[in-house]
This record gives structure tokens, sequence and C-alpha cells, in this order.
């Protein structure tokens, strides 16, 4: 009897996870992002997505970001007949920033000066936006489905309400015209994952490219808003020693990740490796405990066409009025009541979970398992 | 041959008028009305479209469109239109119902479907901003986009810089005047002075007897007390219609075309419409003070009509 007992409880130790495993449900999901190819982190946080059998990638929406949108929409149709994914939908989304325009960043940086390195799309020497490129061994044959992703995504929404999670790892284009079309899919939405902005208040591309847009997405209502900064992004980098646990692996992906990472050196003054924002977005997506701290956060985007046009605006909860406060506020005490307005998050803003400290050997981990198993 | 209109509008009591005066124009064929939020919320906008598209005994198909400006915080003018738009006079429901297609997509769908369409929008330009952004290259196919709204080179009238239209989405105003769509640009100066329904205006078109000049008059009750109020001028002052008399037949504006831009920084100046009347962005010696910034898009803008002619008109299309 004993031994039976032991024997059962064995079994279920050992089946018990694999079965709860498999009663959880998908997560259904939309991957709205700008896939530059066939290396960086909007193409391997693609191929994660497509691979990862926790989730129910109901659609790729493209924008342009880092790349334009017609290039990143090849890169993505790519990226689904590499992961033999072309069963998941790509929709092409918007090609230009809603009121933002190369021109315009050009006249700002004369006047004030130039805040962040890397311009994406609007780099002085980008490819012209119509012009794309084959992927390693040609263009995809998978063709691209038929509408606008701000579409595709009202409809989506609306058709699984309080279910989908939207991933957003470029600008909010996209986004921001689908809750403009249709504000009541703010709080049908299940959560939204942005990959964008900075903890600090400084510059980041995906928010600096369509400033309007990301302001637009982040004073919306929305059930959960998980935010991955700049910085977050930069506690990840992937290298030769992370990529080589991959082409070890020998999984499906291993060719491809030593084709475009190992087999010719980069261009002179050039480096292959860099930061994993959008990796580290979807791995948190898979599992939260990848964030060691999270902060909670009011976030916007200054969206006056100062020096600071497109960079994040952060403003943190306060439990009390500085303790230091007493020490300059003259001869009376501090008056707590008048400052209850310094205390109260700004009206308009909504609080937000922002990824602080990652855990590197769990991200690891997650990003080799995808890639290889 | 007809020309065909699409009107995107914020619909009370002077976009009313300015539906009526389309609707009899011969020569027009009405494709779409689309409505947007403004004057009033877009669902009341959308009844109020209905309403005056059935008083017309016209089949125009109504499509409802954004609820608020894209990045601030919707400001309604029932204060000067009534709660309904229409003055509050309780005119019943209509009886069609707005088709099922979103305003963005049906602008979408009749510029593609109308090369050289003429488009006018009497409102806030939220939705004509979202279908640009939607689908860019439509700007290249339509015919005209006349634009009731600014205050060129002129004060304004919710703020000493700002036109009501402009002023309460101006991210879209600018989305749309920097679209590369040939922007006619009618201001709310034109409805202004002589150009207002004095009493005599008003008797004429009252003898007409007839219920759609009954109900062009009536509804713009609330419209011209608040007018007085606002400017001290008695009488009712029409922006939407006289842009559709301008959209109607441009000839009878004085135009010419300059650079146009709407302040979208500054909370002084929000909405402004930015009009380079004497071309100075042209001239050498501004160079370098304005190549960069002021010369981005052109647009046609009017600066006067001739009053008793735009009034004839009126009462002709109440007839």
């Amino acid at each position: 009897m004993k031994r039976l007992a032991i024997a059962i409880l064995f079994t279920f130790l050992v089946l018990g996870p694999a079965f709860v495993f498999a009663q959880q449900p998908k997560i259904k999901i939309i991957a709205d992002q700008d896939s530059a190819g066939p290396e960086g982190t909007n193409f391997l946080s693609l191929l994660m997505l497509l691979r990862a059998p926790q989730l129910d990638l109901l659609g790729i929406t493209t924008v342009s970001g880092d790349q334009w949108v017609e290039p990143a929409t090849v890169f993505a149709l790519w990226a689904t007949e590499l992961t033999g994914r072309t069963d998941v939908p790509v929709i092409k989304g918007a090609e230009l920033p809603l009121v933002n325009s190369q021109r315009e960043q050009e006249t700002r940086e004369k006047l004030f000066g130039s805040y962040l390195g890397w311009h994406g799309s609007f780099n002085p020497d980008a490819p012209n936006p119509k012009e794309t490129w084959a992927p390693p061994g040609g263009y995809p044959k998978v063709k691209l489905r038929p509408g606008r992703a701000a579409d595709f995504i009202i409809d989506m929404i609306r058709a699984h309400p309080g279910e989908i999670v939207l991933y957003c790892a470029g600008p909010l284009t996209n986004i921001a015209l689908a809750v403009s079309m249709d504000h009541d899919i703010v709080p049908l939405a299940k959560a939204i994952y942005i990959m964008g902005g900075s903890s600090a208040g400084g510059p980041e591309l995906n928010w600096w490219w369509d400033p309007e847009a990301a302001a637009i997405v982040l004073r919306q209502p929305w059930k959960q808003i998980v935010i991955t900064p700049f910085e977050a992004g930069g506690q990840v980098w992937s290298s030769e020693r992370l990529m080589k646990r991959v082409t070890s692996a020998a999984g499906p992906l291993a060719s491809h990740v030593k084709q475009v990472y190992f087999d010719k050196p980069p261009m002179a003054g050039t480096s292959m490796w860099s930061m994993m924002w959008d990796e580290l977005t979807v791995a948190s997506i898979l599992d939260p405990s990848v964030i060691r701290k999270s902060e909670t956060m009011y976030l916007d985007v200054d969206i006056t066409h100062g020096p600071k046009y497109g960079h994040t605006v952060v403003w943190k909860p306060m439990d009390d009025v500085p303790e230091f406060f007493a020490a300059y506020s003259g001869p009376r005490p501090v008056d707590k009541e008048k400052w209850k307005g310094h205390l109260t998050p700004p009206a308009h803003l909504h609080a937000a979970s922002v990824q602080m400290e990652v855990d590197v050997e769990k991200f690891e981990k997650i990003f080799v398992e995808l890639m290889s198993h | 041959m007809q020309r065909a209109f699409l009107i995107d509008t914020d619909t009370a009591s002077d976009d009313a008028v300015a539906i009526i005066m389309a609707l009899r124009a011969p020569d027009v064929r009405v494709v779409a009305i689309t409505t947007v939020a403004g004057n009033v919320d877009v669902q009341q906008s959308t009844r109020n479209a209905l309403y005056t598209v059935e008083l017309c005994g016209a089949d125009v198909p109504v499509f409802t469109g954004v609820a608020k400006p894209l990045l601030r915080r919707y400001e309604n003018a029932t204060w000067f239109h009534g709660r309904d738009g229409l003055g509050d006079h309780g005119y019943p429901p209509p009886k069609r119902a707005p088709e099922r297609m979103h305003a963005v997509d049906a602008i979408i769908e009749a510029v593609d479907a109308n090369p050289g369409l003429i488009i006018v929008t009497l409102g806030p330009l939220t939705n004509l901003a979202l279908a640009l952004a939607k689908k860019p290259d439509i700007a290249a196919k339509v015919g005209r986009c006349v634009v009731m709204g600014g205050a060129p080179c002129c004060e304004g009238n919710v703020t000493p810089a700002a036109e009501y239209n402009i002023w309460v989405d101006p991210e879209a105003a600018r989305m749309v005047m920097l679209s590369g769509l040939p922007v006619e640009l009618v201001g709310w100066h034109l409805c202004r002075g002589d150009a207002v329904l004095h009493d005599e205006d008003i008797t004429r078109i009252m003898n007409l007897n007839n219920n759609v000049a009954r109900f062009a008059i009536e509804c713009n009750s609330h419209a011209r007390k608040a007018y007085k109020t606002q400017t001290g001028e008695d009488g009712i002052c029409l922006p939407d219609p006289v842009a559709m008399y301008l959209a109607l037949d441009p000839s009878v504006g004085n135009w010419s075309e300059h650079y146009v831009d709407v302040e979208t920084q500054s909370e002084l100046t929000r909405g402004m419409t930015v009009v380079d009347r004497l071309n100075v962005a042209d001239d050498d010696r501004n160079r370098t003070v304005w190549a960069d910034v002021l010369r981005r898009a052109r647009a046609k803008v009017c600066w006067t009509i001739d009053d008793r002619l735009w009034k004839a008109a009126l009462v002709a299309a109440l007839q």
C-alpha cells in the first residue's frame, strides 16, 4: 500500500507538471513590430515568438522603425518560413509616423542638437522607404495577408475580448491608429507589453520615431501595461558565448544563427553583438519571473517640438512629501495638504509596470531553449 | 456630369445648413457623410446628420467616426449650438441607421472609388488625419479638400489665436495640412460681419415657407444667442455653409496660395493656423529664419467673399 502511494506520488511528481502545462491555455498574442533582419533584436524576438509553444500567435503586424516597413515586412514573412510557421499571417502597417517626419527631425537637430545615436529608418544614410533586399536564400514565397495592421488589431481584439496580449516592439503607430479609430478595444485587450522608452527619461528609438503615437497609446486605460525600457534591454546582450550555445544545441535554428552570426565576419569597425531588448519582452511574457524587479511608473512622451521631442517623461509615485522639504520650508512645517497635487499621478496617465532588473541567467536559458528545441 | 462630394462633419446647426446646400446642389452627388466628435459628441453628430439627410429626402449613407481628438481632451461646443447641437428643439430621432463601416474607412473607400473626389470638412480633422495615416496615397487622389477651419491672419473664436475645428484636434489638423492634400482653407473670418444673416435675411428665408428653410433658421437659434455673446454681432453666423458655398463654386472667393502650418507645441497659440500671407519664406533674406520651419505645405486660403452673392446662394439653396 505504501509502495503504491509512493508510486502514485512519483507519477504525479513526474507527470503532474507536464499535465498542468498541457492544460494551460495558450496566450493569444499579436506581435506588432519593426522586423529588421536577418539578425539582431527585432528578428531574434520574432523567431522566439514564432517558436514559443505557450503562445497562440494570431498575427504579425509590421511598422517602420529600425527599418522601413517594406523591408521589415519581407523579413517578417521570411521569419514565418524559417520557423515553418507560415500559418501565422503577416499584415503590413504604417510606413510613416503620425505627425513626425525625417525632415522635421533634421530641422530639430539643426536647432537643438542630436541626442539619439541610432535613428533607424531616419538614419541619414538609410535606404529609401520602398527599397527591399533579399534575406539569405532569397525572398520569401509566402504572401502578405491583405488589409491593414490597425484593422487587424481591432478585429482580433474584438473577436477575442479579454484574451489578447499585444506585444509591441516597434514604434506605436499601428496601435495608436487602432485605438484612435476604436477606443473601446482598450479595455478589451488583456495586456499590452511595450518595448520602448526609458525608465530614466531619456530618448529611445521606438517612442522617439513616432512620439505622438507613443503618447496616444500610453494615455489609454489599458488593463495592464508592462514596459521593457531601454535600460532593461541593456542588461542582456547577444554574444559569441550565447550564440554558440544555440549553435552547439544543433536545434532547428542553429544553422540560421551560424549563418548570420559566425559564417562571415562583421564589417570592419562594427560588431554583431547588441542588446536584446525585444527578446527580453518576449521572455517576460512567457515567464514573468525573468524580471527580478519592476517599478510602477506613469510614463508619457514629450510631444513638444523642442530638444526633448520624443523623450520619455517619467512620473514616479511618492507616498509622502520628501523629508528634506522640511529642512528648507522656512519657519512653518511642511503643509502636506497643499502638496497633495504633487503626490497625485498626472490625470491623463496610467500606472505601468516598468521592468528594472533582469535575471540574466534565466533569460539566456529561455532564449537558448526557444531557439534550440 | 455630377461632381462627387464627401462631407466630414461634427453635425450641429451650421453643419446641417451646409449639408442641405450640398444635397440641394443639382450638379453634386454626396457619396458619403462621415461624422466626428466636435460641436457635439459623435453619436449626436451622426443622429443630426441622418436627420438632416432625411429632412431633405436624400439617400446618402452616414458613417460614424472618431469619438475624440487624437491626443487632446475632447471639448465640445454645446454652449454654442445647444445640447443636441441643433438648438434643443426636440427634433425626432432619424429613421435610418448609420452604416456599419467606420468613417475612416469610408473616407478611404470613397477616395479610391471616386477619383477627383471633393472632400469638405466641417469639423475637427480627426477622421481625415487617420484615413491619411492608414493609407497615405489617398492624398494624391483627392480632387479638392475644402476645410472649414482656422483663423488665417486674424483672431480666433475659442482662443485669441485659434478657431475651434483646428484647436480641438491640432495634431490631426497638422497631419492633414502636411499630407499633400490639395487643401483650400475657409477660415472663420469669412462668415462674420456682413456675411452674418441679419433679421431681413432671416425673414427672406422664413418667407420661403418650406420645412427645410424653417429648420435652417430654427436649429440656429441657440447659436445666434451664443454668437451675440461671443462677438457682440447680432445675427446667425454660418461658417460651414460659407465653406460649402466655396466648395460648390470656388470662383466666388478671393484666394491665394501660401505655406500654411498648424501650431501644436504651445498652449498659448495651440491650433493657430500660421499662414505665410506675405510669402516671406520664399524671400532669400528670410531663408535662415524660415526656410526649414515654414516651407512644408501650401494651401489655398480664401480671404474674402461677396456677402450679397453668398446670401443669395444660400436663399436659392433653401428654396
